[in-house]
């Protein structure tokens, strides 16, 4: 458990580094943070496009545009600061080569800094997304579920980023693989669909894809306003809880050696 | 105290297999440092000097911590800040002002410890306005500037600084002395890497000299770099005459000459006016350089030079007999060359000499240098200020002549004024 302790003594560094991945991450562009919102708005805009006017897809035949769009957005928004916390934070450690090599640094936090970051630009969109299904009066208690989700997902992405940075040190493929992983991730996580609209034999790969218990938990919290199913939402926290022990491990353990390779 | 105990061998290992394991056939091992044990006292400041690939920048990087050593440990007493790598840590997108924050968080300084700081780092660094423009735009010279700026403003109580003073101009340089001096005042231990002898003479209490990742000398500065000095000379001097040997028939006899011993030189000696052998001398004091030399053979048109080298490489003089115009005629047998330097004109430190005895000289021909029998034991001597004296002398005592008037004409000194056209 001292990977938690690690993470709360160093809660202000990590805040920091995270102010400064945003200012490296949007420094001399133009519009800056409006990014964080502008991009996953296109993309939002494009799946839209996609699925919903040109492939007539809904989750069941009575629902509107507005519906199909919210879903969307529900399952693109943890999707996006998922895949940027982790292709992000894989090259993390790398990008701090000179560092690394001249300075003792905490560098087990660059990682966590890039997951912050991700989860950052995540809340935002998410922010907006409750306002407008205030607007629309969807909210509901369950809710409060929110918080909790997140943290898992941090958790999860934190230890996931703590192995394939590490890696990826030794391995500079590793960034390349993580992207496309992203890319062919992303077709079974069910963002523009949901879990049931798979078809059966098709059903297993979408339950593999532990991402896809994340999607179907914030969609409860924020869409349905229905607590999210136990079990599954037991078995993505016992995994998050598993990759970050794991992840801190396997850093901890490498983190003596990884100034050579850089 | 701050203590370095066995900081014994680094490896790099070479990864070519697929594995992180220990399985030695994976790996080609290089040993940078091996079998260094030193302790460096609290306050002191330390050059270390070496060849290129000596195991200086590893030796570094185990005392900031950014390496670890894979035998034997490192053990420091305090903060250390390190300054390995020109804009270690600089993001070049952001401006200078905002890398100062950026580098006081990789420091583990916060915002409010940064600010109290930042005046100091500014007004050392330097950079007006190019402060607020992205780093990416700033010149070599600007980016040691900042970084030297932060580096040895942050509160340390040891810095590590590789070989970045050179980029800075000379101006920059002073004030790096300066920064050095308060550093040691402060009772900062500094460990510097410099190829330029002169900043390791001037700022140093002690100098590492690390070859081939063992420390080959450990001492005052003044002895090591002389040491370190002269095997630069040895293995360049060995480098032309293997080259030579490749080179052919033409230049056999010479080097036959040396290698069978039939020339030679046997000593060499610094006496004063009054024929004492001596190694000390003050400036004005008449020096003669006694060489004897053995020959087997007659030496009718042998030519002569005494080189004079400060410790930090400069060539100071270098005197040859034929371009003096002496006709040296040596006959066979063991006898004595004196070159007498009727006044010393250098200023005060140590020097060395290195001697030649050619069989024959032609000074247009630069590859004719090589046929010499040259003498290069370390052998150094040392000029003194005169006594009472405490300034700075500088490097030649240059003889001039002082004249005053009265009024603002100049005239009376017989030299016309030149006119502006």
């Amino acid at each position: 458990m001292n990977c938690f302790h690690m993470l709360f003594r160093h809660r202000r560094l990590i805040w920091n580094l995270t102010l400064l991945d945003f200012r490296l991450r949007y420094a001399g562009s133009r519009l800056g943070l409006l990014w964080m919102l502008l991009a996953p708005l296109l993309v939002l805009g494009a799946y839209l496009l996609l699925f919903g006017g040109i492939l007539r897809v809904r989750p069941d035949l009575s629902s509107t545009g507005l519906e199909y769009g919210l879903l969307i957005a529900c399952g693109l928004l943890p999707w996006i600061g998922f895949s940027e916390g982790v292709t992000r934070g894989t090259a993390s450690v790398l990008a701090q080569r000179n560092l690394i090599k001249s300075q003792v640094f905490p560098m087990e936090l660059f990682p966590v800094s890039a997951v912050c970051a991700g989860l950052i630009g995540q809340l935002c969109g998410i922010l907006l997304l409750l306002v407008l299904l205030g607007l629309q009066g969807m909210l509901g208690l369950n809710l409060v579920l929110l918080p909790f989700l997140l943290i898992l997902q941090a958790l999860f992405t934190i230890g996931l980023v703590w192995f394939l940075s590490c890696i990826n040190i030794i391995y500079r493929d590793t960034s390349q693989v993580v992207v496309l992983m992203m890319v062919l991730l992303m077709f079974v996580s069910p963002i523009a669909y949901t879990q049931e609209m798979a078809p059966a034999g098709l059903k297993f790969v979408v339950e593999l894809n532990p991402i896809s218990y994340l999607i179907e938990g914030y969609r409860n919290a924020l869409l349905y306003d229905q607590f999210p199913n136990i079990r599954k939402l037991a078995i993505f926290a016992g995994l998050a809880f598993l990759v970050l022990l794991t992840g801190h491990r396997y850093f901890m353990r490498l983190r003596r050696v990884l100034p050579d390779y850089v | 105290m701050y203590k370095l105990y066995r900081s014994r061998p680094y490896r790099l290992l070479d990864f070519l297999g697929l594995r992180v394991g220990q399985a030695a056939r994976y790996f080609e091992e290089f040993w940078a440092l091996q079998d260094v044990t030193l302790d460096i006292a609290r306050g002191s400041t330390v050059g270390v000097i070496g060849r290129n690939g000596a195991g200086k920048s590893t030796l570094l990087k185990l005392l900031s911590g950014a390496g670890a050593p894979t035998r034997g440990e490192v053990m420091l007493y305090g903060r250390v800040s390190a300054l390995l790598d020109l804009g270690t840590g600089f993001h070049p997108d952001l401006t200078g002002h905002e890398n100062i924050f950026a580098c006081g968080l990789y420091l583990g300084l916060d915002r409010a410890a940064m600010e109290t700081l930042y005046d100091k780092i500014v007004a050392f660094a330097e950079l007006g306005p190019f402060l607020h423009q992205p780093v990416r735009t700033y010149s070599v010279g600007m980016h040691m500037r900042l970084a030297f700026s932060v580096a040895t403003s942050v509160p340390a109580d040891i810095q590590v600084i590789d070989e970045v003073l050179g980029v800075g101009d000379a101006y920059f340089f002073g004030k790096c002395v300066q920064q050095f001096r308060r550093c040691q005042e402060e009772g900062r231990t500094t460990v510097l890497v410099s190829h330029d002898h002169a900043t390791v003479l001037r700022l140093c209490t002690r100098c590492l000299w690390i070859d081939r990742g063992v420390i080959a000398a450990d001492g005052t500065p003044l002895e090591v770099v002389a040491a370190y000095t002269q095997s630069v000379y040895e293995e360049r001097d060995r480098a032309a005459e293997a080259g030579l040997s490749v080179s052919g028939a033409e230049v056999a006899p010479a080097q036959a000459l040396r290698r069978s011993g039939a020339v030679g030189v046997d000593s060499v000696q610094f006496v004063k006016a009054g024929g004492v052998p001596s190694r000390v001398f003050s400036i004005g004091e008449p020096m003669i350089v006694r060489i004897r030399y053995h020959s087997r053979v007659a030496l009718p048109q042998a030519v002569v030079s005494v080189t004079v080298y400060r410790t930090d490489g400069v060539t100071v003089c270098n005197a040859i007999s034929s371009m003096d115009g002496a006709k040296l005629d040596l006959a066979e047998g063991e006898g004595t060359i004196e070159v007498v330097f009727d006044k010393l004109m250098f200023g005060p430190g140590e020097y060395t000499v290195s001697v030649g005895l050619y069989p024959s000289l032609d000074l247009a021909d630069s590859a004719s240098m090589q046929h010499a029998v040259i003498w290069h034991k370390p052998q150094t001597f040392l000029v003194r200020q005169p006594a009472g004296v405490v300034m700075d002398l500088g490097v030649v005592r240059q003889p001039v002549q002082w004249r005053a008037f009265a009024g603002i004409e100049a005239g009376a000194s017989g030299v016309a004024t030149r006119e502006k056209r």
